[in-house]
């Protein structure tokens, strides 16, 4: 098996002509990552492939079974409403956790240094997953939770049903995502690196806040956001965890994502069809990342 | 003429008065004054340079101008209007920076036409406007170019372009040649020049290099610890410098400073120190006989000292030095000469000579004429010229 060799790029002579006699000196150099890439990457990977076309047990013998288990999730309705909600929920998170951050950072920017140290610690401050998970689940209480409160006490809303309702689930486990995570930290970073006489140049050429924006932070910080934008999708695509914690997939079954189905169906012993379904999901991700590859070119002049 | 008499000027003039900038310290809670109340006023068409050492507080003073930086106390005038609180887009400057802050992004052509965009112009002006600046400039052909194409001296062409496309007020110039290697720096140097001549608009240059600042300024300010020293056309400074400083500021090779004593003798006035022993020129008479007795510092100029064949003015043995040729370095209107003198302190003094010294001085002893009409005398207390009255 030649897997591991895709691994590293082929290793590149030094300047000054490096005898070839020393190309073993960089294999060892690479050997770690290349074990780690074989064993953590592509080997499960091939393994996955091929698990997806048997029945996969955990004991006994491997029969092989052809495209069966993907014609099986084909004809399984539920595999088609898990993307839709997961293609939906990546949909909102992109926009609220992706888009919102790079404005919030380029606010914070622009507020004194001491009140910009305060507004970073409380966006970016740790906090357990966990801990912060039961946090949300008791303010989105529909009896006792601040966010009823907030609707029927003060908006004066008719009782809402946060987590509980079909059509705003999704939305609702989402939204956390604004105030507790963001790569927010990336972009004040990149925004932290731009010079700044570019801003007092366009100052001085006559530049308002918005167009400084428009054509200095957003054109400067383009790199940074097309990589968290792939990260984003990547991620998104899989969630699995929080969901699960929040709502277990409901109600009925509106907050079931790709992977949590998968985890249905392997927690029902049918290893061969979540094997499958983890091989499609990987199809359509790659697939996304491919597409966003070729629209995407990188800029050489950032 | 340091008085800030800004009514009786020209609309378009600028008029800064009692300026300060204090810089507070968050960590000591100290706060220094970067600029300590400077005033001047700026003619319509001047060309005004700012110029000393690191930390003097010149690039403060512009930033000031342009409105980057926050008036800590003082004013500033464009013509008849205050304009301390406005904004710099408000201002309707220009300005070139030190690092150019080109915007990598966008072409050439969108870089010039970036202020003509966020003042709303015209797509026709755009049109007709950037490609002239950009020929002044003679980077037309560059155009559709990205700055990471381009070398160093382009992209300050492309600055200069910018800052020429449009009608501005006041043309401000942060240091805009720091980068260049001095080549490139000699041809930007008549860019600007050319630039401020189809403006002929005020400028404020800020340099700490005072041979730039001597062949560009109309008049040039000398700067020091957050004050102006002196303020003066640049043969003003040269002749006549009010300070120490400034005296030792302006020129290369700098001026030669000497430890003397003035001794009365007669009806004369002597310079006298272990080495030689100088007669003082008439005309410094009066000034200095308050003088005599105390130990106080002379300055001659490297081209005050002559060969005594080719000098001007009558060699006697009272205004001659000897001293023992260390380096001889050749230029083009003759060569620079280091010497020491018999001094116990042998610290070197320069002479430069309207002809070439052969090598073979070197380590000799020479006798040179001093031109003692031209010599500067300064207080050593207050480090403030005897002959320039303050």
């Amino acid at each position: 098996m030649t897997i591991g060799t895709p691994a590293i790029e082929t290793p590149t002579p030094p300047v000054d002509g490096g005898k070839t006699a020393n190309r073993w000196q960089y294999w060892i150099f690479a050997i770690p990552a290349i074990i780690f890439q074989f064993f953590w990457g592509w080997y499960p990977m091939l393994i996955a492939i091929f698990l997806s076309m048997t029945n996969a047990p955990i004991r006994g013998a491997i029969t092989f079974q052809g495209l069966g288990n993907f014609e099986r999730l084909f004809a399984d309705p539920l595999v088609a409403d898990s993307f839709k909600i997961t293609f939906i929920y990546a949909a909102l998170s992109i926009t609220l956790t992706f888009l919102i951050p790079i404005f919030v950072a380029i606010l914070l920017m622009e507020m004194p240094p001491n009140l910009m140290r305060v507004m970073m610690l409380l966006w970016f401050v740790p906090l357990s997953g966990i801990a912060s998970t039961i946090f949300w689940q008791y303010l989105y209480n529909e009896q006792f939770g601040i966010l009823q409160y907030i609707a029927t006490g003060v908006l004066g809303m008719p009782p809402q049903a946060f987590l509980s309702s079909e059509r705003w689930v999704l939305f609702w486990l989402v939204f956390p995502g604004i105030l507790m995570f963001g790569p927010g930290l990336y972009y004040m970073t990149g925004l932290q690196s731009i010079p700044k006489s570019y801003y007092e140049a366009a100052e001085i050429e006559g530049a308002g806040f918005w167009r400084k924006i428009w054509t200095i932070s957003l054109p400067r910080l383009r790199p940074i956001i097309s990589m968290t934008l792939l990260f984003s999708i990547i991620g998104t695509m899989q969630e699995f965890s929080f969901p699960d914690l929040m709502t277990r997939g409901g109600p009925n079954g509106a907050s079931r994502t790709v992977v949590m189905y998968m985890f249905n169906i392997l927690s029902n012993g049918r290893y061969g069809d979540a094997t499958a379904l983890a091989v499609m999901l990987f199809i359509v991700i790659m697939a996304m990342v491919l597409v966003y590859r070729t629209v995407y070119k990188d800029d050489p002049d950032i | 003429m340091r008085a800030t008499c800004h009514f009786l000027l020209p609309m378009s003039s600028i008029t800064v008065s009692h300026l300060v900038k204090q810089f507070a310290n968050p960590e000591s809670g100290e706060s220094k004054r970067a600029v300590n109340d400077i005033s001047f006023t700026l003619g319509e068409h001047e060309f005004l340079v700012l110029v000393g050492p690191s930390g003097c507080g010149k690039t403060t003073t512009l930033r000031m101008l342009a409105g980057l930086e926050p008036v800590s106390s003082g004013e500033i005038f464009f013509g008849e209007k205050r304009v301390n609180e406005t904004r710099p887009k408000e201002r309707n400057v220009a300005m070139v920076f030190q690092d150019y802050a080109v915007f990598p992004h966008m072409t050439v052509y969108e870089n010039i036409a970036y202020g003509l965009r966020s003042r709303g112009a015209p797509a026709a002006m755009i049109k007709e406007r950037v490609p002239k600046a950009a020929q002044i400039f003679r980077i037309e052909h560059l155009l559709q170019r990205k700055p990471r194409q381009l070398s160093g001296g382009e992209r300050q062409r492309v600055a200069l372009s910018r800052a020429m496309v449009r009608d501005a007020d006041l043309y401000l110039y942060d240091e805009p040649l720091a980068n260049l290697d001095a080549q490139l720096r000699y041809q930007a140097r008549e860019d600007i020049m050319a630039l401020h001549k189809e403006k002929q608009k005020p400028s404020v240059y800020v340099t700490h290099d005072q041979s730039e600042a001597m062949a560009m300024g109309d008049r040039i300010a000398v700067m020091n610890g957050g004050r102006i020293e002196q303020i003066g056309s640049g043969a003003e400074l040269y002749e006549r410098p009010n300070s120490l400083f400034v005296a030792y500021f302006i020129g290369t090779p700098s001026i030669n400073l000497f430890d003397v004593e003035i001794l009365a003798e007669d009806q004369a006035l002597f310079a006298v120190s272990t080495a030689f022993r100088l007669r003082l020129a008439d005309s410094h008479l009066d000034a200095l006989r308050p003088y005599s007795g105390k130990r106080i510092k002379m300055g001659l100029r490297p081209e005050d000292l002559h060969v005594p064949r080719l000098a001007t003015f009558l060699v006697s043995p009272e205004n001659q030095i000897q001293g023992v040729v260390n380096v001889v370095e050749p230029s083009s209107t003759g060569c620079a000469v280091y010497l020491s003198t018999l001094d116990e302190t042998s610290r070197d003094y320069v002479a430069t000579l309207r002809t070439r010294m052969p090598a073979t001085y070197l380590g000799k002893e020479v006798p040179l004429a001093a031109n003692m009409a031209k010599a500067h005398y300064f207080d050593p207390a207050t480090e403030k010229s005897i002959l320039v009255a303050i």
